[in-house]
């Protein structure tokens, strides 16, 4: 039955971003001001901008996070092992077990009123055995390329290396599917698929499912991996990135000299809680959801500011003490985003403080928005200093860039509003309140 | 839930658009339905002889065209179809209607030439060129693109979003879109799901040992695995008030979902059919109906050896009382005529079960003779039967990765 009046808190935080695993690792590495942008190796390098942000993990490390008695790291794809390292985290924190190994049945009952809603983005991942695969059926005996046609002749030979695993793995549904085992939760499981924004609005419809009464817990957010030669190759083609073969540029967000940003890799997800289901379990409330929205844009038309400041609104009816924009450092796309929250929140912003992860950690899609939510969440709480930044604002997006890294309110009562966008016009924003 | 007044608004059928192998409309489906013909076929886009020369369920009636993905033209003609078929105009247009689709991989067939070329290129060095190459690819490319352009073709501003959820994917999708009604996020939404028929997706089916040698058997002894389909199913949903403001002709409920995780395996089911169970005790509590109300159950049944033993398992639980007594409700997976549409699956089902209850038929399940495990269940052998009454029909849908939906679609007054 739904109840749009059931309190939501937050009561747990994961995050696998080039900064490292946990909260801690975003704490710290915000607050320094340093970047985590390196040049890309192999063909990657090769294709613009050439340069990204990686969580630089030893794989043999994955396990600390992840169950590989139940779970194959061979079979699972970067941004699903992404997202399982940030749920495993996020469950950690938030005081619920974190796997389930034994598939005790006792427990698993108590598994039936949680769920796991992922945004991700089908993006083919290297598939080395299927390239090979491809490669040869692509070869015609006579030598002439004829793009991806099957020759049967050479069909054996290339199904021998293709593996049903690397299909499998490659699913949309996987992501997901992987966080609902890794943790046994047996309630609702879904990938979104939107765009880049569709982490957001997995926390969004998490909140949702909650308040219909489908679940108690959510574990929701987003995970990608953009480390893809095709996807890089068409976000530069969007004008998204900055040329950084040439520079040791990182993105500046809402500043004068902005030159687009650069692909980041990231985990990120929240613990979603009805409220009295995590006071019946003693756990340490962080924040509570004061709203949830998304609204679609018409691209170019004349409400598009409109569209997303009324976006942000509903998300933080009472305004927001920290702000937690997409800021990408593109002089478009920030001038269109200051816009909608200087209209959202007009004079307030002149008190708020905003957080910008992009500078450290580039941008990674449907990970993205969750990464600002947490951030933003982290800085509300009193928990995450970043680091004052100095930009430029003369190009547009004043109050925002003024507003970056300035000391604000913080502890119980703060407000916190973060948003993300996407090329298919999805603005959708999470809002929260402090709590003790 | 019973003797209480449901405060939610209530969710309606005004419209359906469905293209498929049988067909390009929803009149097409219904004729497979009552004549039980399955529109499988061998593969034509693609020599399937190295595979073993397996069939497939492509929408051979309409041509493929020059530089539209085959799933992006699936879904515009659904679209075309669902909203003349609900009668929606200028009035229904804006920011109360969304589109919430499921996908399995979209335009994924809009990637073949970008990966052709860097397959052929592995140093894409002048890669900005080649973006340039394919700029309507790269725009279509990505799952959430069907969703967008649906939404302009048919001029809803209001939600949108793309589930990617496999074989529950349009099942999922509907059971979001029933949420978004009730809370009042829309007046009105378009949902459902379309997936094309390519190479791609048919050479992971068959690396995974997952396609039949023969015709697609549900439920049957003899079944060796799933045939493909294509097609794109839409169905236009609104709330009972809307629709009944409007004077449209309301074709069903869909009274309540629930969609659960198995959280066992990636790629085996729980046997036990516990997700699934689970999925659908949520749809029947949501739907304010028990087992002893379903007048018929439209299953997954994609005909692999793992999914339908695992669904006949869940139903035996579900249904126990019904089959020690012998009042078993009919199952029937009308996937034998139109293949596995995947992202589409889920929407099919539903539809088959609104024509069902529209049209006093019960969907068959073709190329089907010997039952598994010899269950002596109604499996709607061979043609569609001519049965008044069918009032509360259950849909079921499962997929890879333990993912489980169930929808309750109901005959509208009957409640």
């Amino acid at each position: 039955m739904t109840d749009s009046t059931r309190s939501v808190v937050v009561t747990g935080v994961g995050l696998a971003t080039p900064l490292g695993v946990g909260r801690e690792a975003l704490v710290e590495g915000l607050a320094a001001g340093g970047s985590s942008f390196g040049p890309l190796e192999g063909l990657l390098g090769k294709v613009a901008p050439g340069r990204g942000a990686v969580l630089d993990l030893p794989r043999k490390r994955f396990k600390e996070w992840i169950n590989t008695r139940i779970l194959r790291l061979s079979t699972m794809t970067r941004q699903t092992t992404l997202g399982c390292i940030a749920a495993s985290d996020a469950a950690s924190s938030a005081g619920l077990p974190v796997d389930m190994v034994s598939r005790n049945p006792d427990d698993l009952e108590k598994h039936l009123d949680r769920g796991c809603f992922l945004g991700s983005f089908i993006v083919p991942p290297p598939f080395t055995k299927q390239v090979k695969a491809a490669r040869i059926l692509a070869r015609r005996p006579d030598g002439a390329d004829t793009g991806w046609v099957l020759d049967d002749a050479r069909l054996a030979e290339a199904m021998k290396m293709a593996s049903g695993f690397d299909f499998l793995r490659a699913l949309p549904n996987m992501p997901s599917s992987h966080l609902s085992i890794q943790l046994a939760y047996q309630g609702p499981a879904c990938t979104m698929l939107g765009s880049d924004s569709s982490g957001m609005q997995a926390i969004v419809q998490a909140i949702g499912t909650i308040r219909s009464g489908q679940a108690n817990v959510m574990v929701a957010g987003g995970a990608f991996c953009p480390f893809q030669e095709v996807h890089l190759a068409w976000q530069n083609h969007r004008g998204l990135y900055a040329d950084a073969r040439a520079s040791e540029a990182v993105p500046t967000p809402f500043a004068a000299g902005a030159a687009g940003t650069l692909p980041g890799e990231a985990g990120a997800v929240v613990v979603l809680e009805a409220r009295e289901h995590a006071e019946a379990r003693g756990a340490a409330i962080l924040a509570e959801i004061t709203g949830a929205a998304q609204r679609v844009l018409a691209p170019g038309e004349p409400d598009e500011v409109d569209v997303r400041a009324e976006t942000l609104s509903l998300a933080a009816p009472d305004g927001a003490g920290w702000l937690g924009p997409t800021a990408l450092g593109q002089t478009e796309l920030d001038r269109l985003e200051a816009a909608a929250y200087d209209l959202a929140f007009a004079d307030g912003l002149s008190d708020a403080a905003a957080v910008a992860v992009s500078p450290a950690v580039g941008f990674s899609g449907p990970a993205h928005g969750p990464t600002q939510l947490i951030a933003a969440l982290l800085a509300a709480r009193g928990d995450l200093r970043p680091s004052r930044t100095a930009v430029d604002a003369a190009r547009g997006g004043a109050a925002l860039a003024a507003a970056r890294g300035r000391p604000a309110a913080t502890g119980p009562g703060t407000t916190a509003v973060a948003s993300s966008f996407s090329i298919d016009g999805i603005h959708a924003a999470v809002g929260v309140r402090v709590e003790g | 839930m019973a003797g209480v007044q449901d405060p939610r608004p209530r969710v309606v059928v005004t419209g359906i658009g469905a293209v498929s192998a049988a067909g390009p409309d929803r009149a097409s489906v219904l004729r497979a339905l009552k004549e039980g013909a399955s529109a499988l076929g061998p593969i034509e886009l693609f020599d399937g002889g190295p595979y073993g020369g397996q069939l497939a369920g492509e929408a051979r009636h309409l041509p493929r065209v020059a530089g539209e993905d085959r799933a992006l033209q699936l879904l515009r003609i659904a679209g075309d179809e669902v909203i003349a078929d609900a009668g929606w105009g200028d009035a229904q247009r804006g920011p109360e209607t969304a589109v919430v689709l499921g996908t399995c991989q979209g335009g994924i067939e809009n990637a073949k030439p970008i990966h052709r070329d860097y397959l052929h290129r592995p140093c894409p060095d002048a890669d900005v060129a080649e973006a340039a190459e394919h700029p309507r690819a790269f725009a279509e490319y990505r799952p959430g693109a069907g969703t967008t352009l649906l939404a302009e073709q048919i001029g809803a501003t209001g939600p949108r979003s793309t589930v990617g959820m496999v074989c529950v994917s349009s099942s999922v999708a509907l059971i979001h879109a029933i949420d978004l009604l009730r809370r009042g996020e829309a007046t009105r939404v378009v949902a459902g799901g379309f997936e094309s028929f390519t190479q791609f997706v048919f050479t992971g089916f068959h690396c995974i040992g997952a396609m039949a040698t023969g015709p697609l058997r549900p439920f049957d002894e003899r079944r060796d695995g799933t045939v493909l389909g294509e097609g794109a199913v839409l169905l236009a949903l609104e709330t009972a008030a809307s629709a009944e403001a409007r004077g449209a002709t309301i074709l069903a409920e869909l009274a309540g979902g629930g969609f659960a995780a198995d959280a066992f395996h990636m790629t085996a089911p729980d046997p036990k059919g516990g997700g699934l169970e689970r999925a659908i005790r949520q749809a029947f509590v949501d739907a304010g109906v028990g087992p002893g109300d379903i007048d018929y159950v439209s299953a997954h049944g994609t005909g692999t050896v793992f999914n339908d033993g695992m669904e006949s398992v869940a139903f035996e639980r579900l249904f126990s009382e019904r089959a020690e007594a012998g009042r078993m409700p009919p199952i029937s997976g009308v996937k034998a005529i139109f293949g596995h549409t995947l992202g589409a699956a889920g929407a099919l089902d539903a539809v088959a079960c609104v024509l069902a209850i529209e049209n006093d038929l019960l969907p068959p399940t073709a190329a089907h003779a010997e039952p598994l495990r010899d269950l002596p269940w109604d499996f709607v052998p061979g043609a569609g039967r001519s049965t008044p009454g069918l009032d509360v029909l259950l849909s079921t849908n499962s997929a890879f990765g333990g993912n489980n939906s169930a929808l309750v679609v109901r005959r509208w007054g009957s409640a």
